[in-house]
């Protein structure tokens, strides 16, 4: 009976448990059996009912008996599968939910980027290159081989590196080259400005703008990790897109052992998860490091 | 050499001005704004605009559109543009235009006025100018994997400044080695490339980049 009553609420439980954010009324409607559910449950009762007075006269427990098993059968049969299909909405309603969540998230780590960017390259950038024009007009209007000049010139030294430390924190973020060239331009920029060896085999074509830029994200995160620890001698990034998903691998032969558990790997992990895709690593020790991933919907 | 500045930073923008100024540059045009760069720029004729790659309104790289527009408008002038970061798909996409006259630097070229006024020189005479510090780290890693081919450190020397762009004049200005003995490296260069010889001065530019990106050997 306990058993029974479970069943029988599972609909309703699924609407408790998903409250927040799943509409309560349209979780119990697509739970509501069907129109045609309730006439198969009609007809099967006529029939029974039908059976069962037929049997009556000879055998009227085992006709009561017959009857009631069926309609409990066909109770729980309709009770399940409206169990089913609300489960079904109520999966259906929370992947819905994540996407456009996950959408507004790339956005806005999109637009965060760019924000870092504007006011660094824009705005902190060039105030640093102001400072260095101040300087070159101060050091014009003192003596050369005065102690003033010396300090001038050291901080004018210090303006420069200012400048190229700007430079190494800008790379790392959101590239201008991603969204009007493509995943190719981006990573071929990207590579160019690495002190290690990358081949690049990316075709030459574009893809929606969220699997671009966590494509991206993927792919500079493992070569980044691929700077500080494999001490690779070749390293190969390859993308290939078919039957609708697009699959990343950057393979390197350096010394393995990448920590799969590590926080770093982690955040490349979520960004395939974020597309509903996969991302694996295989780091045996001493002979590489290969990164697998696969973004559908391509 | 007149030259126009379109950049978004009003105080840098002056900034800049006044140092050329100082360093006897003729600034025909300063301005912030690129449809008044396209508007003014027949009245004021510069020889090389001067600008950055980001600008309003997306700040993405909205410098490298205008400096096609421009070309489409004047083909003879000189454009140079200005990145913080060193994005080579940009260098490689203002190339593709046609490498005369153009040009792709630092914006850490800007701390530098003698050698930015070397650099719009450079394009205003029609040569190309790509920043150095790309090539250099492109050298450096292409050499590694360079060593069965046999590139000899002169050779890796000419073909470095055969790649920021510049003439057979100036990379023997630069190396300290006579006009034919650049163009005998220039010819072994070109062998082991396997460049065209008759490839024009521009053309090569972009071969070599071209060639320092890519890893077969």
């Amino acid at each position: 009976m306990r058993a029974f009553r479970t069943l029988r609420g599972y609909p309703y439980a699924m609407a408790r448990t998903s409250r927040n954010w799943v509409d309560k009324s349209r979780l119990i409607k697509a739970g509501r059996p069907t129109a045609a559910g309730w006439t198969v449950t009609a007809l099967a009762t006529a029939v029974t009912a039908t059976a069962a007075a037929m049997l009556w006269p000879r055998q009227p427990a085992l006709s009561v008996l017959t009857a009631f098993s069926i309609v409990t059968l066909l109770a729980w049969i309709i009770i399940l599968t409206a169990g089913l299909r609300a489960a079904t909405a109520a999966a259906d309603t929370v992947r819905a939910t994540f996407d456009r969540t996950v959408a507004h998230m790339i956005k806005a780590r999109k637009k965060d980027s760019q924000r870092r960017k504007r006011y660094v390259h824009d705005i902190a950038a060039h105030d640093v290159i102001i400072v260095g024009y101040s300087l070159d007009n101060a050091m014009e209007l003192v003596d050369a081989s005065s102690e003033v000049y010396a300090e001038l010139k050291q901080t004018r030294e210090a303006v420069t590196e200012a400048i190229k430390s700007l430079r190494e924190f800008l790379a790392d973020e959101y590239p201008g080259t991603l969204d009007s060239m493509g995943l190719r331009a981006a990573v071929q920029s990207l590579v160019d400005r690495l002190p290690i060896q990358v081949a690049v085999d990316i075709p030459d074509r574009r893809f929606p703008p969220d699997v671009e830029f966590n494509a991206y994200l993927i792919i500079s995160g493992a070569l980044s990790n691929v700077l500080k620890h494999a001490e690779a001698q070749t390293t190969t990034v390859r993308v290939t897109a078919d039957a609708g998903a697009m699959s990343i691998s950057v393979v390197d032969n350096g010394k393995g052992g990448a920590d799969s558990n590590g926080e770093g790997l982690m955040e490349l992990q979520l960004r395939a998860a974020e597309l509903h895709g996969e991302l694996k690593i295989h780091s045996p020790i001493g002979v590489g490091t290969t990164l697998e991933a696969t973004l559908p919907c391509v | 050499m007149r030259v126009a500045i379109l950049e978004d930073s009003v105080l840098l923008r002056s900034g800049l001005a006044a140092a050329l100024r100082a360093a006897d540059v003729d600034v025909v045009l300063e301005t912030g704004s690129s449809d008044e760069l396209l508007a003014g720029f027949e009245n004021a004729r510069p020889d090389v605009v001067l600008l950055d790659i980001r600008l309003p309104p997306d700040y993405s790289d909205e410098g490298i559109v205008i400096a096609e527009r421009l070309r489409a408008q004047d083909p003879k002038v000189g454009l140079l543009v200005l990145s913080v970061v060193a994005e080579s798909a940009y260098a490689m996409r203002l190339l593709d235009g046609g490498s005369s006259g153009v040009g792709y630097l630092l914006k850490d070229s800007l701390l530098d006025i003698p050698s930015l006024v070397s650099a719009l020189t450079r394009v205003m005479a029609g040569e190309c100018v790509i920043e150095p510090t790309l090539i250099d780290g492109l050298i450096k890693k292409r050499r590694s994997i360079q060593s069965a081919h046999g590139l000899t450190e002169r050779e890796a020397e000419v073909l470095r400044l055969l790649a920021e762009g510049f003439s057979n004049a100036g990379i023997a200005e630069r190396t300290g080695l006579s006009r034919k003995t650049v163009e005998v490296h220039l010819v072994n260069i070109f062998g082991k490339l396997r460049i065209p010889t008759d490839a024009d001065i521009n053309r090569r530019v972009t071969a070599a980049m071209t060639w320092l990106r890519s890893t077969d050997s």
